[in-house]
Formats: C-alpha cells, structure tokens, sequence
C-alpha cells in the first residue's frame, strides 16, 4: 500500500474510532438514565459522563489533526526538508509544492485554526469546524500529496 | 454567464474569471469528445458542481472516456490553485493510474502524480498517448 493511501487510512481510522465512541456513549447514557448510580463503583458520577460526553468531539478532532500533522511532516521530511515549520507554514509548503486549490488549503487552514483554539483555550474567535467536515477537509488535502515520498 | 453562488473571497472581475474558466474547460471537453469519436471511444458527459472561495459555486463538465482497456475519467479540480490556473485530474481504472493537468501562461501542461513534466501538450496526439499511458500503468 502506498504511503498516502496508509495515512489517508490512519485518519479514517480515527473516523471510526469516534463513530464507536458515539455509540458507546448512547449506550452509556441510556444506562445512566435508569440508573444515576452506574458509574458509582468507579469512582465516577454523571457529571463525569456529561463532561466526557461535551468533549468527546473535541478529542477526537485534536488526535485527527495529530494524525494528519504527522502524515505532512512524514512527506516534508520524505521530500528531502530538514527544517521544522510550525504547522501552518508545513500546510503553506506543501499545498505550493503541489499545487493544491487555494480553496482545500484554506479549509485545511480553517480546522488548523479551530484545532489551536481547542489546545490554547485563549484562541476564542475560531469557527468551530464539525469533526464530519474537519476529517473530508483533511482527507481531500492528502489526496494532493504524493503517492509516495 | 454560467449560474453560480457567491464567492466566500472574491478576487477581482471573479465572474468573469469563473465565465472564462468554465468556457476553457468546456472547450477541453469539446476537444475529448471529437478525439474520442475517432478513436470509437465511447464517453459519457456529466456536470459536477465546484466550489472556491475566489469564484464562488459553479457547474463544469466531467467527461469519462470507455475505451477497450478501461475508462479514463476527465475531472477538473480548481481554477485557482497555487502555482497555476488551473488543475484538472485525469485518472483511470482499472490501473488507478493518475495525471495531473496544470495550466501556466495560457497552456496546459500533463504531469505525473509526483509532478514529473510528462513533456506532451494538449493536442490530439497527445491526449492520446496520455491515454495509452493511464491505461497501461499497473
């Protein structure tokens, strides 16, 4: 398998992951509602749950953007690069190496940004970007990656 | 005037552009359509919506060309890409092989998936060699 197609599947990877957390969730939540004491011989109150359940997509988009980071700076790296960019300038190099439609990296850039603003809890004036939406966008930005590297 | 939505961020004179834009790609597919006919090709016409940010949502041509030793599918990409005017995706199966065509001053180049300059232009001989090569690559 080429390496593209390899990292194009460790993000669907997450997809599913999340897609299981979700159910797992409903699965939990509908427990919780007939008993508020399940989680209690864990240590664990409803509250926990509500607050796992507010964060799941958050955490899945942030371990999504790791994986897609990772695949930009395996290329960057695989195309002869030393350097270390800071991600946004990493997204800047390969879409000009590839010549990626200006449209796809400015979306990639739009779930850079609402990445940064879940990390760095001061960086507010992000637009949230739907897990759904976020990994499309990320998936479309490898599809312009080389095969291999 | 081709029908469209608003661009998110309008660059200059951009229904114009995105007129000219889709005129360049119907022209291309015009061409596909002789040179398919005298090659007893078969092809298959479709329109595909695209969306940038400079031009806004448009309608443009898809053209998937049935030879004999598989299909070739036509598929424009982006008016505005870095590094050109233009991008446009020639694949085919069942080798799943992949061109890329990139337009710089006014011309249209093919080029490999890792970028390589395939050194043919737009022309009848050349689309059909570009041909012959996606359907030969394993």
């Amino acid at each position: 398998m080429k390496k593209r197609d390899q990292r194009q599947r460790r993000l669907q990877m997450v997809l599913r992951e999340y897609q299981t957390a979700l159910i797992a969730v409903g699965i939990l939540d509908t427990q919780l509602r007939r008993n508020p004491s399940a989680l209690a011989d864990y240590e664990l109150r409803p509250k926990d749950f509500l607050n796992f359940q507010s964060n799941l997509e958050a955490t899945y988009l942030l371990r999504l953007f790791a994986e897609f980071e990772s695949a930009l700076r395996s290329i960057w790296a695989g195309i002869g690069k030393t350097t270390q960019p800071k991600t946004s300038d990493l997204l800047d190099g390969l879409a000009a190496r590839r010549t990626v439609p200006t449209s796809v990296l400015h979306e990639a850039h739009d779930v850079r940004v609402y990445r940064n603003s879940l990390v760095h809890e001061d960086a507010t004036d992000a637009a949230p970007v739907a897990f759904g939406n976020s990994i499309r966008t990320l998936l479309r930005f490898l599809g312009y990656m080389p095969p291999d590297w | 005037m081709t029908s469209s939505t608003m661009p998110s961020a309008p660059v200059e004179n951009w229904e114009q552009i995105r007129d000219t834009w889709v005129a360049d790609v119907e022209s291309l597919a015009h061409d596909i359509e002789q040179w398919a006919a005298e090659n007893d090709w078969d092809i298959k016409r479709e329109s595909k919506e695209i969306t940038e940010d400079e031009i806004g949502s448009y309608h443009i041509p898809v053209v998937r060309v049935h030879t004999l030793q598989g299909r070739v599918y036509f598929e424009p990409c982006a008016r505005f890409v870095l590094g050109a005017s233009g991008r446009i995706e020639l694949s085919a199966t069942p080798t799943f092989a992949q061109v890329v065509m990139l337009r710089a001053n006014g011309s249209w180049r093919f080029l490999t998936e890792d970028l390589q300059d395939l050194n043919k232009s737009w022309s009848r001989d050349g689309f059909k060699d570009i041909v012959s090569l996606l359907l030969r690559q394993a």
